[in-house]
């Protein structure tokens, strides 16, 4: 192990001045497998772990020259690239924290509706068999969505894949701009919206149930979903750092 | 010795997809067939390895797809397009003529 190490360091090195786009990425991946199984070879035909290291790096050559027809025509540079990965790390990260916590959510609503069952404490048309129906439905519910975002995550490929990835498609910070406010006009717009038809429900499910003693939990639903929504976006669109 | 090293050299595009018409292969793969045939005398470069590779990628002769590898990195495998097998055999006639012509003009006249 300790030795591949040494070789995808060797490795970095060598690319450390090479123009960052999917075909010398592809280069080094392509590169850094052939050497580690010609290295493995060498091990187990007895070479000292010095030697095979040197044999493996004395037969790359002028691998420089390589880069010289790769040239820098795409978009991204070498920072583009290291930011791409540390947010696609910290998108995944963050996707695994949200999900975890839904399913402790989905937990809790289970165990709160059979809790509630097992005191036999009413709410308006739910009691007894029927609570604990509802709190398995509830629970599912939220479950689809850690779900979702879990397959999400596995999605995000290494690095090297960046193949057909265009980095913001070449866009300038300007369009970026344009487009973020734009964006924020909409979602402004729609958590409008969510908060009206919340107080609409309020008033029409308290008149209907005359359960006004916890309809009120309705605006902190609508909260929970607002933090919720803000959340996903901020991992699902993360802002442009200029 | 180096004069058939420059030749191999000369000769790298077509040794490559002659090494692919059997089977895909890849890098260090092709270089260990190369050593095998030749005794353990001569090997390629990675650098010119890889050089030819793009330039075959670029006429079309050979296309490239990742390996599966669970562990470690992946690899990369080329294999030969009908273009390619054309240009292998083309590759071949023209080293046989070459071959005639250099036998002609080193060998003494009987």
């Amino acid at each position: 192990m300790m030795d591949n190490l040494r070789i995808r360091k060797y490795m970095d090195q060598l690319f450390e001045n090479a123009p960052i786009n999917h075909r010398t990425l592809e280069l080094k991946e392509e590169l850094i497998a052939n050497a580690l199984e010609k290295y493995n070879d060498l091990t187990l035909r007895g070479y000292g772990e010095d030697e095979a290291f040197q044999q493996v790096v004395g037969s790359l050559g002028n691998v420089q020259q390589l880069f010289a027809d790769m040239g820098t025509d795409e978009d991204y540079s070498q920072a583009y690239y290291l930011q791409w990965a540390r947010e696609a790390q910290e998108k995944k990260a963050a996707l695994t924290a949200v999900s975890a916590g839904l399913f402790l959510l989905a937990g809790a609503v289970l165990i709160i509706s059979l809790l509630l069952q097992w005191y036999d404490i009413k709410l308006p048309y739910f009691h007894g068999q029927s609570l604990s129906f509802l709190g398995i439905g509830i629970a599912l519910l939220i479950c689809i969505v850690p779900v979702s975002m879990l397959i999400y995550a596995h999605r995000i490929q290494p690095p090297v894949e960046l193949t057909g990835y265009a980095p913001g498609g070449g866009v300038s910070s300007e369009t970026r701009k344009r487009r973020r406010k734009r964006f924020n006009q909409i979602k402004g717009s729609l958590e409008g919206l969510m908060w009206l038809l919340i107080v609409i429900f309020y008033f029409i499910i308290s008149f209907a149930t005359h359960a006004w003693y916890i309809t009120w939990i309705l605006f902190l639903i609508g909260a929970a979903v607002e933090c919720l929504l803000d959340a996903l976006i901020k991992i699902f669109f993360p802002v442009d750092r200029e | 010795m180096s004069i058939t090293a420059d030749l191999i050299r000369g000769h790298t595009e077509t040794i490559i997809l002659a090494s692919l018409v059997e089977h895909d292969s890849y890098g260090y793969q092709i270089n260990k067939d190369i050593l095998r045939k030749t005794d353990h005398r001569y090997e390629l470069k990675e650098a010119t390895l890889y050089t030819a590779f793009r330039r075959l990628e670029q006429a079309g002769y050979i296309t490239a797809y990742w390996g599966d590898e669970k562990v470690g990195a992946r690899r990369r495998y080329y294999s030969i397009t009908q273009e390619g097998r054309k240009a292998c055999e083309r590759g071949l006639r023209e080293w046989k003529e070459a071959k005639t012509v250099i036998d002609r003009l080193l060998e003494p006249d009987q």
